[in-house]
């Protein structure tokens, strides 16, 4: 009962004070929009090439013949399963042409037809020889290396269909689950979910820095109530507007085109825990504060720790340890929100039920962050004389 | 019904915030504890309400020591500062304490109401506590205090910053609880601790240096009438001095030099003429009776403390 009237009295005052939890629940549904709005129709992107036509063509039974520019027109034919172009290419000049807009972010890659272009390829197609092609660009960035792959395959099958040549290898691409006819947009989803989840810090951490900043905290620990039944009633409702947060998160997903290969309501149990786990994050961070704008101050550290190296935001292989089980360990495998985008990614994307490394993981981290941050919160501002 | 404590002493590190302190309050009386800044007030308070354990000595409860657990029950604190929930009305803050001492929800809101009529926030009863009057969270404070319905109540500082009244209005509210609970208040105002306490026990360094009724200090210190000269701030050290020369107990502050006749001091009439020889300009003189103040700062020293 005093666990209850503990989070009836923090639910009223999450009413009356509502910015925190709104921004916790209204952020991921504004990120879910922002993320479809990046890729319209929920789909794909398209990728600025550059090409460095130098082909001079060639002459066959007295018919012109400019093999470039049909390579140039196979690139643009090229298309996500969604309709819209993988590559958006555009003739430069020259390479100097080519470098300056690679410089400029305004092409990732460049590609370069050699003048000999068209002979090489009769040639080829009478057996003989390779047809040289040049492509770079910043090998440095992410999304070089999936512009090289589909420029070469698009060039390789313009190739195999003017020579007739056939391919060494047969290869077949085989997509798991619902991959394969993912958009990005639902590519990006379980992170985004699992990013409004963990907004929730914020309000946690700030919800108990207030009874500290206020000394009301003083009064409680006088009271017979204990400190599960004081922290359990603030986190019951913290873990309500968590679900709160992903549900309308999700919903959003939902009406703007997303698809879930598995069970949605599996989402569910890993949503709790990790609101738990992100709880307790909050606890630990209240626990060395004593105002809630010092508490926002300091949350911003593990939040963007539990972002940023969880793989919520973007992939990241992080320091693999060791294996257990056939499972590699790997040193950030420490940030509960790294399982929670595995296990919603596998549900959602390969339609997936078999999580159940994943939630253990996440329900041995989220406990154990929870009890670090209870028991920190607890030796700080709830310990009285015996 | 009676709170005390026998020989307690705590110390942080090397301070010695408290040292063998004993004391009694009961109901039918206030007890006011007076010291100045760092005397060891607050942490007497917190070892009497089960805040803190004392190193050594014991508190007791009707003549028995008490654990600080058992004192959190018994004794009811009202703490210096303000501490109430900003966006919880004042029934629901003093009902969702109650609650926490056990009580059902609606018998919480029936304790919500009595404490509040009792405290004059009774019309405020639906008005959340960030929208209150200084006065109102104070009297807000002790009601928070009391949802227990503790036997005794420790009120730490509860007129600092009211306006009169607002005073006079908790002066009452105090007087009104010490009829049926034991009531230990700290302050520093003397002059509403003469209204409202019904005995005084002033600390200095953690020390208990004199407790009784305020006329029983004031009678055990005998310091003599008081003739109090008001003079320019610059020629005030020249007056003291030439105060002092003829053997009387004086101080200066300010504008005004205080030299007491007593036992052993000057005369009135010799005191006089000794400021007429001076030279000094003095632009009003009045004799009065000692006060509290008087006997405080006879105990305590006029040096400023941290």
């Amino acid at each position: 009962m005093k666990l209850l009237a503990v989070a009836g009295k923090t639910l009223r005052e999450q009413f009356r004070n509502p910015w925190l939890p709104l921004l916790a629940v209204g952020l991921g549904p504004f990120f879910v929009l922002l993320m479809w709005a990046f890729f319209p129709s929920g789909g794909s992107t398209t990728y600025p090439v550059v090409v460095v036509n130098s082909d001079a063509g060639t002459t066959v039974q007295g018919i012109a013949v400019r093999s470039g520019d049909h390579a140039v027109a196979g690139l643009r034919t090229l298309t996500h399963d969604t309709g819209v172009p993988i590559l958006d290419v555009r003739q430069v000049a020259d390479l100097d042409q080519a470098r300056e807009e690679i410089e400029a972010h305004r092409a990732v890659a460049f590609v370069e037809l050699p003048e000999a272009f068209s002979r090489s390829l009769q040639a080829a197609h009478q057996g003989t020889g390779a047809v040289p092609v040049r492509i770079g660009g910043d090998l440095g960035s992410p999304v070089y290396p999936v512009v090289a792959i589909m420029v070469a395959d698009g060039l390789d099958r313009f190739a195999r269909q003017e020579t007739g040549r056939t391919a060494l290898l047969d290869l077949t691409e085989v997509p798991l689950g619902a991959s394969g006819s993912r958009t990005e947009f639902e590519l990006y989803v379980p992170g985004v979910l699992v990013f409004a989840i963990g907004l929730m810090m914020f309000a946690a951490a700030t919800a108990l820095a207030q009874e500290t900043e206020a000394g009301t905290i003083n009064r409680l620990v006088r009271t017979p109530v204990s400190a599960a039944g004081l922290l359990g009633g603030i986190t019951v409702v913290q873990v309500l507007v968590g679900l709160a947060a992903g549900l309308v998160s999700l919903g959003t997903a939902v009406l703007l085109g997303f698809r879930s290969a598995g069970p949605l309501w599996l989402a569910l149990p890993i949503w709790v825990l990790t609101s738990l786990s992100v709880i307790g994050l909050g606890l630990l961070v209240a626990a060395f504060t004593r105002s809630v704008a010092q508490a926002f101050l300091v949350a911003n550290f593990p939040f963007g720790l539990f972002m940023f190296l969880s793989g919520t935001m973007f992939p990241v292989r992080g320091v693999p340890l060791f294996t257990i089980a056939g499972h590699e360990v790997n040193l950030l495998d420490v940030l509960p929100p790294r399982h929670a985008v595995n296990a919603l990614t596998s549900v959602f994307s390969f339609g997936s039920t078999s999580i159940g490394y994943e939630l253990l993981m996440l329900t041995v981290l989220s406990v154990g962050y929870f009890l670090l941050g209870a028991w920190a919160f607890h030796s700080r501002h709830l310990r009285v004389a015996r | 019904m009676t709170l005390g404590a026998r020989g307690i002493t705590r110390s942080y590190g090397a301070l010695v915030a408290v040292a063998a302190l004993d004391l009694e309050a009961s109901p039918g009386s206030v007890l006011a504890v007076l010291g100045p800044n760092g005397a060891g007030k607050t942490t007497t308070l917190d070892m009497l309400s089960g805040t803190t354990r004392p190193d050594s000595g014991v508190v007791t409860w009707n003549g028995m020591p008490a654990e600080p657990r058992q004192l959190r029950r018994l004794v009811g604190v009202c703490p210096q500062t303000v501490q109430t929930w900003p966006r919880l009305t004042c029934a629901e803050q003093v009902a969702f304490l109650t609650r926490l001492y056990g009580l059902g929800r609606s018998a919480a809101a029936d304790r919500a109401s009595v404490l509040l009529d009792r405290v004059g926030l009774g019309a405020k009863r639906d008005s959340q506590a960030r929208t209150l009057s200084g006065g109102m969270l104070r009297r807000l404070n002790i009601a928070l205090a009391l949802v227990s319905d503790p036997p005794a109540l420790v009120l730490d500082e509860p007129e600092a910053g009211l306006d009169p009244q607002s005073r006079v209005l908790i002066r009452d509210l105090i007087g009104e609880l010490a009829d049926d609970r034991v009531v230990i208040v700290t302050s520093h105002d003397l002059a509403e601790v003469e209204r409202v306490a019904d005995r005084i026990l002033i600390l200095d360094h953690g020390l208990g240096v004199a407790e009784g009724t305020p006329r029983e200090l004031l009678d055990r210190f005998d310091l003599g009438r008081a003739v109090d000269f008001s003079t320019d701030p610059a020629d005030a050290g020249t007056l003291l001095t030439a105060v002092a020369r003829m053997g009387a107990d004086a101080t200066a502050s300010g504008d005004q030099v205080t030299a007491r006749l007593g036992a052993g001091g000057p005369g009135l009439s010799a005191l006089l003429l000794a400021v007429e020889r001076s030279g000094v300009p003095v632009l009003a003189v009045h004799t009065r009776e000692p006060s509290l103040e008087d006997v405080f700062l006879h105990l305590t020293g006029r040096g400023m403390r941290e």
